[in-house]
């Protein structure tokens, strides 16, 4: 496996869109489509392809939020192809992101958050070192990474 | 109805992404996601929202496009929400539309293409003064607007 976060342009956001997860995760993420749209209206927005050589095999998104005496980064989306999942891909590819938002310095923290009943996402961010904030927003239960 | 068209942004692109065909419909035209993300590729890409009054009831995207070396208008996208079908929304839109474009410099053509077998689209267009070429582009149908007061044919 040899992971790698890369810009989405006019070359691949098609196949980006075309990578789908299972019908019965899409209640936990938005489709690639939407992600795409919400970051042309919300430029902060960066939306990233995961490959796996030169396969597009999963998509992530986040964003910065600046609260003044604390700047944190927000993952807003990761998915993996319903075709590629099961290999280890969405923790590459969250390993690659938080190697990525790590080298940028001035920041406290990464936040993701997910629908409660995603036990796979739990189970992920929890072995990443992600903890509960014990907060929920809009019904997703947020969790911290202090960086 | 008091229609008109406006851009599309940060606090309308949602309202924009929940607008609906039938699903009979959604073989002949793109979603307005899937169009939305499109047209952050190709920012040569203009989608805009159809509303009457404060409501918004349909959407459109159209870009220029180099057809046999003649700059041209191509509206790529045309739809009008399932709830909102049937009152005069979708001709109402498209003579606002043919006005707003012919105001706008660069380009002296109007193109649209549509679905064989998309009989409304058809009708519609035909009767604002569309018609036919010979050209199919993906499959689809190429049809050219040709203005009644100024032909020249």
């Amino acid at each position: 496996m040899n992971i790698s976060l890369r810009e989405i342009t006019r070359d691949n956001w098609r196949e980006c869109v075309r990578l789908k997860v299972a019908d019965d995760q899409q209640k936990f993420v938005a489709s690639n489509a939407v992600s795409l749209a919400q970051s042309k209206y919300e430029p902060e927005c960066v939306p990233l392809a995961a490959y796996d050589g030169d396969i597009i095999v999963g998509f992530v998104m986040y964003r910065p939020e600046d609260y003044g005496i604390s700047k944190l980064w927000f993952i807003d989306r990761l998915m993996v192809g319903t075709q590629y999942q099961g290999k280890g891909y969405g923790r590459a590819a969250m390993e690659a992101l938080i190697a990525r938002l790590k080298a940028i310095p001035g920041y406290n923290a990464i936040l993701i958050s997910f629908v409660p009943g995603n036990e796979a996402a739990e189970k992920l961010y929890t072995s990443l070192g992600f903890v509960d904030t014990g907060e929920i927003d809009e019904g997703e239960i947020v969790y911290r990474l202090p960086l | 109805m008091n229609i008109s068209l406006r851009p599309i942004t940060r606090d309308n692109f949602e309202e924009c992404c929940d607008l609906e065909i039938t699903e009979a419909q959604q073989e002949f035209v793109a979603s307005n996601t899937y169009s939305l993300a499109e047209s952050k590729f190709y920012p040569e890409f203009v989608p805009l929202a159809i509303y009457d009054g404060d409501l918004m009831v349909g959407f459109l995207m159209y870009g220029r496009d180099d057809l046999d070396g003649e700059p041209v208008w191509m509206l790529l996208r045309f739809m009008i929400d399932y709830r909102f079908q049937g009152k005069g929304y979708g001709r109402a839109a498209l003579q606002l539309f043919i006005e707003y474009v012919r105001e706008k410099t660069g380009c002296k053509a109007l193109y649209t293409s549509i679905m064989p077998g998309n009989k409304i689209a058809q009708n519609l267009y035909s009767s604002l003064g569309f018609e036919e070429t010979d050209n199919l582009e993906d499959g689809e149908l190429v049809l050219r607007f040709r203005s009644r007061q100024r032909s020249r044919a």
